[in-house]
């Protein structure tokens, strides 16, 4: 699926990444640098929130479990900020941690991606999240 | 459950020691395969055997991996999956290789375990 998507296709876009684990973070940022994306990144929620407020990104990369705010805070003062509520959120959850998957469906989140990341699973499992926001759809068509 | 007796693998690989290493691993777990050196070889390979995968190593002499996989990609379109190994790892190297096409990314040394399980990632 990886190789359907030129390597611009998400030039210009702001994207915020949030994750305290250097490695995730890397492999993240990466990979949406590789298909043009503007990153930002932050390794705690507070950070992390403030740069979403900074920057409005076309959406946010956030893992769960963060010192200073977890994911679960950047969800919540999100949901409750109205210039932000619309902007879509996809949480990394930790492979054992299945629970948290439903719990971030509920709490707002998009979608959810499992740790850890690898280059082949995020890339694969990104765009097919991606794909499926609306008004993402078409941006993101796949190259001829 | 992946049924790994019913894979054929061809491995890429120029260097003796990870042709060693490959065919250890992968006769250890029962996994048919065939060894070549070259891409032009494997090149061959592909146009007459119905292979399950191909691994690829990236620095081959002559054509390398990256032209290797387009080539096969180009013969047997998506129905091979490749797979590219490499001592050079690099965080950026393993995402260029997955966003150019390649179907897995393992990086050297091998450990036996976790390169069948990347292989059944993709293979199923």
């Amino acid at each position: 699926m990886s190789s359907e998507f030129a390597s611009d296709v998400l030039h210009e876009w702001v994207v915020v990444v949030i994750d305290d684990e250097p490695d995730s973070l890397e492999v993240a940022q990466l990979v949406l640098e590789y298909y043009g994306a503007d990153v930002k990144t932050a390794v705690n929620g507070a950070d992390g929130l403030a740069a979403i407020r900074q920057y409005r990104p076309r959406f946010v990369v956030c893992d769960i479990s963060m010192p200073v705010l977890d994911g679960w805070g950047v969800i919540r003062e999100m949901q409750h900020d109205p210039a932000l509520t619309h902007i879509p959120a996809i949480a990394l959850t930790a492979h054992a941690m299945v629970g948290d998957r439903e719990r971030a469906l509920s709490a707002g989140f998009h979608s959810y991606l499992p740790k850890p990341l690898t280059p082949a699973t995020f890339i694969n499992d990104l765009f097919r999240l991606l794909v499926d926001i609306p008004e993402f759809k078409i941006a993101l068509s796949p190259r001829s | 459950m992946t049924d790994l007796h019913s894979w054929n693998l061809l491995v890429v690989e120029d260097d003796p020691d990870g042709q060693e290493v490959l065919a250890h691993i992968l006769g250890f777990h029962e996994i048919r395969h065939e060894i070549v050196s070259t891409a032009e070889e494997a090149l061959e390979r592909v146009k007459v055997t119905p292979y399950t995968a191909a691994i690829i190593d990236l620095q081959l002499p002559g054509m390398d991996g990256w032209r290797l996989m387009q080539a096969i990609r180009a013969v047997a379109g998506g129905v091979l999956p490749c797979f590219a190994i490499t001592a050079y790892h690099s965080a950026s190297l393993a995402v260029k290789a997955i966003a150019d096409g390649f179907a897995g990314y393992i990086p050297k040394p091998f450990e036996a375990a976790s390169f069948v399980r990347e292989l059944s990632r993709v293979i199923g």
